[in-house]
């Protein structure tokens, strides 16, 4: 056992206005909130980090966890496992991708643990469920004693592993339009080594209407093809509002490097990450949507 | 400086109480502390799956688990499984199909095959691949795991007193 677990200390709070006060009281001693560990546990152990300051959130499961309607959204815990992402029925209806990209965090004993809130917060570009935030245009909640603000997802993300989230704040919950309308079309795809828990070389998720044989409102949403997650918002852009069809999604997909920055990793190269995007972004707009293209067009 | 913990949790059945480091991981505590070394620390970060245990029936690594979040839950590592010398279905079943070799990853493959089947789980190959796809095996390959949870889970609707 590495010596340096001993330097790290955790405070408890009962409820989510006892963790609240005590990050007002704490605010700049670096205390960090602690859901399920899985991605802190393999930071403290694989770097030997030490002398951190946790807020460990597991009784504030109750308040937290839950999956809801709230009036026209859909409103996600931020404690939600991915577990609890996969398995609820409301997401399921709501939007798919939640589920399908929720199904890819590791395996079901990492699940089992991982939260939506720490996968959002721990703000890593290769995280799975972050592109479908930002394909649906999420908004985040964010609680102090200060009160409560909303946050585009879109604005959340500064940096890699930066976020707006200040050092009194939680975040609470993830909020959305539900999208069952069948005239919309979404997509996920997780591209890694293997198919089991594998570190995503890019992720991909995409929603967009489709009326009359037009697109509308497309995203076009990256993981781990940026500092960030990241909007494709040339390629949105040029298929607004028109069919899709070949020579547009050709141009589309030629069009995606215009916002997309990848780099040369351990995991993948730039070169490829780029090459694969495009044809994510074929695949969304042709394959997807082809079925809805009129033939005389 | 170490500063610690007391936590308290059921361990296999027995209330017990540890005086630990709060990030302390889970699987050091069971090794360590308490003696029960049939979660085996593989990988350390959550991929091989070889420290699964159930934390209040629900299948986790025990190399994530930092000990300050089990207090007061219920903890079941493999040592729980066989009664004296009478093994657990899955156990009798992982033997008679040849479902483990070195044993490194057997415990981790009973305790998420347990959890999987006690959920009421799937037993189909794609269902179970899916459930039993968190734990690498090195050496005897996956199919005769399959092949044993699947006589196990048959079995145990057989005989409804079992105890899957």
């Amino acid at each position: 056992m590495p010596a340096i677990v001993s330097d790290h200390r955790v405070h408890t709070p009962s409820d989510v206005d006892d963790a609240l006060r005590f990050l007002a009281d704490h605010r700049d001693e670096g205390w960090r909130p602690l859901a399920g560990g899985t991605d802190v546990m393999v930071g403290i152990y694989r770097d030997h980090t030490g002398g951190q300051r946790w807020l460990n959130l597991s009784r504030l499961q109750a308040p937290l966890a839950g999956i809801r309607r709230e009036d026209d959204l859909i409103r996600i815990g931020a404690l939600a496992t991915m577990a609890d992402l996969r398995k609820s029925s409301l997401l399921a209806a709501a939007c798919p991708l939640i589920g399908q990209a929720a199904a890819v965090v590791g395996a079901t004993q990492v699940q089992n643990r991982a939260t939506v809130g720490g996968n959002i917060v721990n703000g890593s570009p290769a995280g799975d469920t972050l592109p479908v935030w930002l394909a649906l245009d999420a908004e985040l909640e964010l609680a102090s004693t200060r009160g409560r603000r909303q946050v585009p997802y879109e604005q959340f993300m500064t940096g890699y592993r930066r976020t707006v989230l200040e050092s009194d704040e939680l975040l609470t919950a993830i909020l959305f339009r539900p999208r069952s309308d069948e005239r919309l079309r979404m997509y996920f795809r997780k591209v890694a080594p293997r198919a089991a828990q594998g570190i995503s070389k890019l992720v991909f998720a995409a929603i967009a209407g489709l009326e009359d044989g037009y697109l509308h409102e497309v995203r076009l949403a990256f993981g781990s093809m940026g500092p960030t997650t990241i909007r494709a918002r040339a390629a949105e852009q040029l298929a607004e509002g028109k069919p899709p069809s070949l020579s547009l999604v050709e141009k589309a997909a030629e069009t995606l490097a215009r916002d997309l920055t990848p780099i040369d990793d351990h995991r993948s190269t730039a070169d490829y990450r780029h090459r694969v995007a495009r044809n994510l972004v074929r695949e969304f707009l042709a394959g997807n949507l082809g079925d809805h293209i009129p033939a005389a067009r | 400086m170490s500063e610690r913990t007391t936590i308290r949790f059921t361990l296999n059945g027995h209330a017990v109480e540890v005086s630990a480091p709060p990030m302390q991981r889970l699987l050091d505590v069971l090794r360590e502390t308490c003696g029960l070394t049939g979660a085996k620390n593989g990988c350390g970060e959550g991929d091989c799956g070889a420290c699964t245990v159930l934390v209040d029936g629900i299948a986790v690594v025990s190399c994530l688990v930092p000990v300050i979040q089990i207090d007061g839950a219920e903890i079941r590592t493999v040592e729980s499984l066989a009664q004296g010398d009478c093994l657990h279905p899955l156990q009798q079943a992982f033997l008679e199909r040849d479902g483990t070799q070195c044993g490194s990853c057997a415990s981790g493959f009973l305790m998420t095959a347990c959890s999987h089947l006690e959920h009421g789980g799937d037993t189909s190959d794609a269902e179970l691949r899916a459930a039993l796809s968190g734990v690498l095996c090195r050496c005897t390959g996956y199919n005769r795991v399959l092949e044993a949870v699947q006589q196990a889970a048959e079995g145990a609707g057989h005989h409804a007193g079992d105890r899957l």
